[in-house]
């Protein structure tokens, strides 16, 4: 797994992450986010274009991510979900939960 | 039938899934079904590497054999008796703040299994998945 930080488009900032978040590196994912969270990022679209699986190890940190954004009142947006990564945000209901968006572009509209 | 045992330590994850990757492959699965496949291995893995030897270590033994319309999985251990098949599943229909982190794994095991079966015999813990080609919905 890879975590690119793109920068920032309008208020939110924009991570992309590519590869696979399974049990062995979604820890890195949540250490990554938690860090930009400190230095003060409340608003962040996740983009996982480039992410071909996760598994319920990187659904909870994603979760424990979005519920610490939420509760310093920001939020999180994911963007661009696919196969079979879209599949298992749709079966673990994910996709009600935390605002999904076609693209980055999409997100921003909207947000 | 192709076999692998290995500690059961989560620095040994990857090569047992690229072990199921590889057999699933070989077996002829379209790619979505072998992420499926992949997805159902780790989280049974996981389960066995954080819960089945609480105290001493232990190794974990994956069984595979591919047919043509099934591939099936079979992931043996000799820790903690434990039927992951008949652990609750979590509450889906919680907002973000009421969300609990955990059951999903199991969850994920019985929506992408065709069949899965769980028999405690000669000590082991012995958990066979089967998947046919296609993921039932």
């Amino acid at each position: 797994m890879k975590i690119h930080q793109i920068g920032q488009k309008k208020d939110y900032h924009v991570v992309a992450v590519e590869g696979r978040m399974d049990a062995v590196s979604a820890p890195e994912f949540e250490k990554s986010l938690n860090a930009l969270i400190l230095e003060g990022a409340l608003k962040i679209i996740v983009d996982f274009e480039g992410l071909d699986y996760i598994s319920s190890a990187g659904l909870r940190s994603v979760l424990i991510t979005a519920k610490k954004i939420q509760s310093k009142n920001g939020s999180i947006l994911v963007v661009s979900l696919h196969g079979t990564v879209k599949e298992i945000f749709e079966i673990s209901g994910f996709s009600t939960i935390i605002p999904i968006h076609a693209s980055v572009d999409a997100a921003l509209e909207t947000a | 039938m192709a076999k692998i045992g290995l500690p059961a330590k989560m620095e040994n994850l990857e090569e047992c899934l690229d072990f199921v990757v590889k057999e699933a492959k070989r077996a002829g699965f379209p790619s979505r079904r072998i992420s499926e496949i992949r997805l159902a291995a780790e989280e049974v893995l996981v389960n066995i590497f954080c819960y089945a030897y609480p105290e001493t270590g232990g190794d974990v033994s994956i069984n595979c054999s591919g047919g043509e319309d099934a591939f099936v999985l079979e992931i043996l251990d000799r820790g903690t008796p434990f039927n992951m098949m008949a652990a609750p599943g979590p509450d889906l229909s919680s907002c973000l703040s009421g969300r609990c982190v955990g059951g999903l794994g199991i969850h994920f095991v019985k929506k992408m299994t065709t069949e899965a079966r769980y028999v405690r015999e000669k000590e082991q813990n012995c958990l066979t998945l089967v998947f046919g080609k296609c993921r039932q919905k």
